[in-house]
């Protein structure tokens, strides 16, 4: 039997060693999230992991560049947008990208042992050393010479524009490739050392360090050159996984980035478990010198399409991972997201005379809800099952409040304006819920499921490529139907709630906080009236609460304060929960908590953000102080 | 390697090593060089005390090295458990003639760097010499912690050339599935034994991984996999022979799909050794970053990280090999431990065979 590949499980797009590969499957849609200004300024790009920097970052180095401009015919997508972003041009790259990695082993140099002076000066030396030598690896590779034989043709010339650029370079070991290179290793193997014995170590010896990155001083002040040629691309330093440093490492970093002194592009990435719980319960910080991409802030703006444009690039993630294999493997011509079977194929003319024989019973013999009723079903049998299920929302709406209003409501408004798409949605989630039916399918659901998360995303699609596999083994076509798709990315929910243990740090409070949340979403999105239709999958404290949160000494007073504080730390940086601050709601501001759309599956809530219940910050406190067990899906699960 | 050139004899291509009484044996002739400094952790395991009873029952005398556990004593049932631990040693350490050193955690540490400080300063503080009969009971300590002290110890005894080192460990595959974990922390190079580990796509090495693979590893081994960036080649070590002859056969079952579908493991590359033997471990490692070595050299330089996920016999092995070696050793360790439930103190006992590993000493002058 022929074994296949799964491309959504091989292997994610940045770690793809091979540069070609890796740009094959890059959304080329990543660059449109990118701020207008990112050269003249430093650029701080956050996300939770798996939120897609690296594979930002890595675009822009100078093997992908290369590339691209070397095969713009296979990547013409990636070439237009480079082009857009002034990261190429006709024929050429524009940027030299250089990327490092902060979680190499700078973390572990600031907790050797050594006094905090003497380790802060070795982690500038050793960056600095790593720097200056990555950007003659990168030079190297943007003009097709070869590394390391070809360093000795790499110099800088110094424009002396900066009188201190020159001891900068006398520093790093000298202005040629060579021997830069050369004073790397040798920096390296002696710092590297030092840290990882196991013997006892005289630190005074080893003062030899750097008060600042004398490399972005020397990079800013020279120009490149190549076998006596002046190169016109401009260095660019990526630095990836920041968040991996010590504290006052990254602020040493920091200082050195903001130099308004030095020219050179340099983007730093991080993960929002960087940030203090702080920072992280923070707004947007105006008026600074440097730009911030949050990736799924950006995703979620609706102002200037951002939801649209991320939407848009899990698309065409999914199509470029899928669409060879399904042409290889099954001679399928469409896109991934078509084998897709849509909602409401599942339905059976007898699951519509149970929902309205429901709606009649709940209409008990009164002639304006069995008008309504009457309205409602019309159209295809889906459709007329959705609205007489709204009717019966309506219904119970109605029954519930006073005569008058009743009469009113009846009187002014037709059943048609009153069915508004909250109403639908919160109709069509009771209907799959009480029929069995697919309600989790379709595009719109998997890019959704992902909570602007490409790994997420990637996991979704490659649990439901695995099926398309399993088809395709069985010569059968590769679609997957509505409830099979349910059904998958039910379980990939119920995964994800089960591996939250050992995924999460902090997890027992982060578990109480999302049990509670759960719970609150359920009881709330269960009740026969819809009040906050479609349903809820969140909660909200008001921005004062939040404010007192903020406070040590006024959050210390409140039982349980401390424990939230760090909880929704963790929660948020990891993506579990996601914040919505300045919330505008019945003349108040909240901040919002979102499940992470993937939690919802599993307990059979909807995706929609914008309901949710408020909750004072005491309660919510509380509820870590008096922990419930996980919520029950409302369901058998898996049961197809 | 040139064709000439002869592979450098293993350290332990002959070992010293004991299951049970003879584990006792092995202690006993060890300390015919010197009085023991047992060193040994804090912690929730109920086989903490195992090794100390041994040394004790054999009328052995020495002092004790309580290790602090930078997760803590353990949560849930295993705080109870930990404070029993705590009140029996006050009790064997009332009753016999042995002394306590504890030694103090250092605030701010690293996870990674916690054990690499704790065995320097066992060193600058003279808790420890050169010329000392050293026990590491490894059986509550985690690796993060043993990792350093081992290789630290046998740095000392292979620059001196005196003093003995074993390392004893009480082996219960039941009980180490009992153990649970909470929240992984991030993948990273044990200090120690970072030995230039270098995961960047432009370093020119050839990276290999060799996981030893446990059971509810998966959250650790895909930590780890992010943190290589995805080696060209992975050598899964699975334990067999073993106690349970399926377990190698369900581990490949739990994490199928792990192994195969994401990280593409090719079958072939699996690799076998004895659960109840950590040199087996230490030479099928060896041997297999020797001959990579060998036949990849024309293409690059090989980098072989190693990471132990299983039971501490076979992690044991990792270290040896890695020290030996020079082999980056990465963990993504759990952030606290704890236990399924509280196991019955005579079930412990029934369930564990007290294991001796003679490392540095007598036997190998």
């Amino acid at each position: 039997m022929r074994s296949y590949q799964n491309p959504f499980r091989s292997r994610t797009s940045e770690q793809q060693r091979d540069t070609f590969g890796f740009l094959r499957y890059v959304g080329a849609g990543v660059l449109d999230l990118l701020p207008e200004a990112v050269w003249d300024r430093p650029l701080i790009i956050r996300s939770a992991s798996g939120g897609g920097k690296t594979t930002l970052l890595r675009l822009f180095t100078a093997e992908s560049l290369a590339e691209v401009a070397s095969h713009r015919e296979d990547l013409p997508e990636l070439a237009e947008r480079l082009e857009k972003v002034g990261a190429l041009s006709d024929d050429e790259p524009l940027r030299i990208g250089f990327l490092l990695n902060l979680s190499r082993d700078y973390r572990t140099l600031a907790h050797s042992g050594a006094p905090e002076e003497v380790a802060g000066r070795l982690f500038l030396r050793l960056l600095d050393a790593r720097i200056a030598a990555a950007a003659v690896r990168a030079i190297v590779a943007s003009v097709g010479l070869t590394y390391p034989a070809d360093t000795c043709r790499v110099s800088f010339e110094l424009r002396h524009t900066d009188e201190r650029a020159g001891s900068a370079a006398t520093r790093l070991g000298g202005t040629k490739g060579d021997e830069i290179v050369s004073a790397t290793q040798q920096t390296e193997a002696e710092i590297v050392e030092l840290v990882d014995s196991l013997l006892p170590v005289d630190w005074a010896s080893a003062s030899r360090g750097h008060a600042e990155l004398y490399s972005l001083r020397l990079l800013s002040d020279a120009a490149i050159v190549v076998d006596g040629n002046r190169l016109t691309a401009e260095p660019l330093l990526l630095l990836d996984d920041g968040h991996e440093l010590a504290e006052y490492q990254r602020r040493a970093l920091m200082t050195s980035l903001l130099d308004r002194d030095i020219s050179i592009g340099r983007w730093y990435a991080e993960r929002f478990e960087a940030l203090p719980a702080q920072e992280l319960l923070q707004d947007d910080t105006p008026g600074r010198d440097f730009e911030i991409l949050e990736l799924e802030r950006e995703a979620r703006r609706t102002g200037g399409g951002g939801r649209r444009k991320f939407d848009r690039l899990l698309h065409d993630v999914g199509n470029l991972r899928a669409t060879r294999s399904l042409e290889r493997h099954a001679r399928g011509a469409r896109d991934f997201f078509e084998y897709l079977e849509d909602v409401g194929s599942d339905i059976a003319p007898p699951v519509v005379d149970a929902v309205r024989a429901s709606a009649y019973a709940a209409a008990d013999g009164r002639v304006q809800y069995q008008a309504w009723i009457e309205e409602a079903d019309s159209g295809t049998t889906f459709d007329r099952a959705i609205h007489i299920r709204a009717a019966q929302i309506l219904i119970e709406r109605a029954k519930g409040r006073p005569q008058q209003q009743l009469f009113d409501t009846g009187s002014n408004a037709t059943f048609s304006s009153m069915i508004k798409s909250d109403i639908r949605e919160a109709a069509r989630l009771f209907l799959c819920k009480e029929h069995n039916l697919a309600y989790y399918a379709g595009e719109d659901i998997v890019v959704g499921a992902s909570s602007q998360n490409v790994e997420q995303f990637l996991r979704i699609c490659g649990d439901l490529f695995e099926y398309m596999l399993g088809r395709i083994t069985l010569n059968e076509p590769p679609s997957v139907s509505a409830q099979r798709q349910q059904m998958l990315i039910r379980r990939a929910s119920d995964t994800y709630w089960r591996e939250l243990p050992s995924r999460v740090p902090n997890s027992s409070d982060v578990l109480a906080l999302l049990n509670r949340i759960s719970q609150v979403s359920m009881t709330e999105t269960a009740r026969p009236t819809a009040p906050y239709a479609p349903g809820v999958n969140g909660i909200a404290i008001s921005m004062t609460d939040r404010a007192v949160l903020l406070d040590s000494e006024l959050r210390a007073r409140i039982p349980g304060g401390d424990r939230l504080f760090d909880a929704l730390g963790v929660a948020i940086a990891r993506n579990v929960l996601v914040p919505d601050l300045n919330y505008s709601v019945k003349n108040t501001r909240v901040m919002v908590l979102y499940l992470n759309r993937l939690l919802c599956p599993r307990l059979f809530l909807p995706f929609q953000r914008g309901s949710f219940r408020e909750r004072s910050l005491v309660d919510v406190a509380g509820w870590l102080l008096d922990p419930v067990d996980p919520p029950e899906p409302p369901d058998t699960l898996f049961e197809t | 390697m040139s064709e000439s050139e002869s592979p450098a004899p293993l350290t332990w291509a002959d070992y010293v090593f004991g299951r049970g009484a003879a584990a006792g044996d092995i202690l006993e002739a060890a300390a015919a060089g010197g009085p023991i400094r047992l060193i040994m952790g804090n912690g929730f395991d109920p086989r903490a005390l195992h090794a100390l009873r041994c040394v004790l029952h054999r009328g052995l005398t020495g002092s004790i090295v309580l290790m602090p556990l930078p997760a803590g004593p353990g949560r849930g049932a295993g705080t109870d458990l930990a404070t029993r631990n705590r009140a029996e040693l006050a009790r064997l350490i009332e009753d016999n003639p042995i002394d306590l050193v504890e030694v103090a955690d250092i605030p701010g540490s690293d996870r990674l760097t916690i054990g690499s400080l704790l065995a320097r300063g066992l060193q600058e503080t003279g808790a420890i010499t050169a010329t000392d009969t050293v026990v590491v009971d490894i059986s509550a300590l985690p690796s993060r912690l043993y990792f350093p002290l081992i290789g630290s110890l046998l740095e000392l005894g292979k620059r001196s050339g005196t003093g003995e080192l074993l390392v004893t460990v009480s082996e219960s595959p039941e009980l180490d599935r009992k153990i649970v974990t909470d929240g992984i922390a991030d993948a990273g190079p044990i200090n120690g034994f970072v030995h230039g580990f270098n995961a960047d796509h432009d370093s020119g090495r050839i990276m290999m991984w060799a996981p030893v693979i446990g059971e509810r590893s998966g959250p650790e081994l895909e930590a780890i996999y992010e943190l290589l960036q995805q080696p060209q080649e992975i050598y899964p070590i699975l334990p067999f022979p073993a106690l349970d002859p399926r377990r190698a056969d369900n581990l490949v079952l739990e994490h199928r799909e792990l192994l195969f579908d994401r990280f593409e493991v090719e079958p072939r590359n699996i690799l076998h050794v004895d659960e109840a033997n950590a040199f087996d471990a230490y030479r099928t490692l060896t041997n297999l970053y020797r001959r990579s070595k060998a036949l990849l050299s024309l293409i690059g330089e090989v980098q072989l990280v190693v990471s132990a996920h299983a039971s501490k016999m076979l992690s044991t092995g990792v270290c040896l090999a890695a020290w030996e070696n020079r082999l980056p050793v990465v963990t993504a360790s759990p952030q606290s431990f704890g236990i399924e439930d509280d196991p019955d103190a005579s079930w412990v006992l029934d369930s564990s065979t007290l294991c001796s590993l003679w490392l540095h000493g007598s036997p190998y002058r």
